[in-house]
């Protein structure tokens, strides 16, 4: 039995509770996430190219970048949560090359944007300045959800791209299940009247929308569950910093585009276009089976958004000889963020890559490079001019 | 700690925990039925529907006092944002183009 002191020393910080959970709730909507240093290389409409300062010197470095794409529904800054719990940090302590393809937040103005748009308009020219930033003439790149259909658009229209490897990360691919999951029950063409709401929307499927549909596919968990944690992680600083990464990843969302909402439901959910091959952009015809990089495909064993069977069939489709299918024990978003990641997941996947991210097969890209040697042509050229003037100068002196 | 195991508050934590596991699995049953899927469907709808023609409203009173005021309206605003989006796209293409172009010129000299 605890004693008296004891007892009143728990009952005391039980009182301190509720104040330090109020606090850690509001304060966790401007909590520090994606501290990583980073510059941006490169903007295209709402969308951003970011490079991560490297932390390993060049010749340590792998010579593939990466290039990393997140689900086009939510903020990026997952993958850089807070120092010590960031995938970017990590795999830049693992020496590659990190860049990060930001989508923005979408408005009103974007509302016909497509998830064709992002894998055939936005997702290669972002790739060509990776190219062009870092010099390298492959690019290894991961999909993360959403992330990682729009790579294997971007991989499927772009066979003899510089697609160097692909990681794919808990990927909707395959529709063939209908049981498998509550939002494809939800958005069964029996009842859901996809045209009805998506031309009614405001130009996009607002973020409330979207988060309000995750956090109900496991209701309690989400809407309760998630303070019952912090009550019990409360008086562990480390553990309420995560909490409220979390909680501020969790609630802090962004738009779809109603056109991107649209194609989403009627092409890939309903009409499984991708696997059934059907899927066109801009006449040409979308082959999971022409991508033959070498692929990684990891799957979350627990996942409830995107559940097994929706991507563990991925392999079967594509063309790749190299392909590895990882399934990891954790849920959807703490595949990446968990606590366990940095043990599990991230090893292996940064020893997948460095496996394959050897020296380059490719010749050089054009771009900076290029203009690095143009620039030094025309310094040339000036100099040569200079010492001209310089001499007519003397000879006009003398 | 008040309401660990081993304190007196466990049993209440462990019927608070009990409650949030069953109240879990009978809402993640709901939200798995088919009528829950038709009423969301529906309710997705009514709402989409319904701030759609309050939107209307909005839109018409702002066009109103953007003509009033003299400045573009919310339309205008976003066919130009198209059009920008649009031009930046055809000089990221152009940018690609004169690299290539450089690079083609590049390996010509070296080739002289």
């Amino acid at each position: 039995m605890p004693g008296i002191d004891e007892i009143i020393g728990d009952a005391l910080r039980a009182a301190s509770r509720p104040a330090k959970a109020l606090k850690a709730i509001s304060t966790s909507f401007t909590y520090p996430v994606g501290r990583t240093p980073r510059e941006e290389v490169w903007r295209l409409n709402k969308t951003r190219l970011y490079r991560y300062k490297p932390v390993r010197p060049a010749a340590e470095r792998h010579p593939v970048p990466l290039l990393l794409v997140f689900a086009a529904i939510n903020r990026p800054f997952l993958l850089d949560m807070r120092p010590g719990y960031s995938f970017i940090e990590f795999m830049l302590e693992q020496g590659f090359d990190v860049y990060l393809f930001d989508w923005g937040e979408v408005g009103p103005e974007d509302s016909d944007m497509q998830l064709d748009d992002y894998g055939a308009e936005y997702l290669p020219r972002a790739v060509r300045r990776v190219q062009m930033d870092s010099g390298s003439s492959e690019v290894s790149m991961l999909g993360y959800c959403l992330g990682a259909i729009i790579l294997l658009l971007y991989a499927a229209l772009h066979t003899d791209g510089p697609m160097r490897n692909m990681i794919l990360l808990t990927t909707p691919l395959d529709m063939s299940e209908k049981d498998g999951s509550k939002f494809t029950a939800w958005m069964d063409e029996r009842w859901f009247d996809i045209d009805k709401v998506a031309l009614n929307l405001d130009g996009v499927l607002p973020s409330f929308a979207i988060e309000n549909g995750g956090k109900m596919l496991k209701a309690i968990a989400n809407y309760v569950g998630a303070y019952v944690n912090l009550w019990d992680r409360i008086d562990n600083p480390d553990s309420v910093a995560n909490w409220q990464a979390m909680h501020r990843w969790v609630h802090d969302g962004v738009p779809l585009p109603a056109g991107a909402f649209r194609q989403w439901v009627r092409d890939y959910l309903w009409g499984n276009a991708l696997v059934t091959g059907k899927h066109t952009v801009k006449g040409r015809k979308v082959s999971l089976a022409s991508i033959t990089v070498p692929t990684l495909n990891i799957l979350a064993k627990y996942d409830h958004i995107v559940p097994m069977a929706q991507s563990i069939t991925v392999g079967e489709f594509l063309g790749s000889t190299d392909m590895t299918t990882e399934v990891i024990k954790a849920g959807h978003v703490g595949i990446m963020a968990g606590s366990k990641s940095k043990g599990e997941l991230w090893p292996k996947l940064a020893a997948w890559l460095a496996e394959r991210s050897g020296t380059q097969t490719r010749p050089a890209p054009a771009g900076k490079a290029v203009r690095k040697s143009t620039a030094k042509k025309k310094t040339k050229k000036k100099t040569r001019k200079k010492t001209a003037t310089k001499t007519r100068t003397k000879v006009a002196r003398k | 700690m008040l309401f660990d195991k081993t304190t007196p508050g466990a049993a209440i934590r462990g019927v608070a925990d009990r409650l949030l596991v069953t109240a879990g699995e009978t809402v993640d049953e709901i939200v798995a039925s088919d009528a829950f899927s038709t009423t969301l469907a529906r309710g997705m709808a009514l709402a989409a529907t319904t701030t759609a023609s309050v939107r209307g409203v909005t839109h018409a009173v702002g066009d109103v006092a953007s003509a009033w005021l003299n400045v573009p309206t919310r339309q205008q605003v976003i066919e130009l944002s198209r059009r920008m989006t649009n031009l930046e796209m055809l000089l990221d293409d152009v940018d690609a183009k004169t690299s290539e172009l450089i690079e083609r010129l590049g390996d010509r000299d070296a080739g002289d």
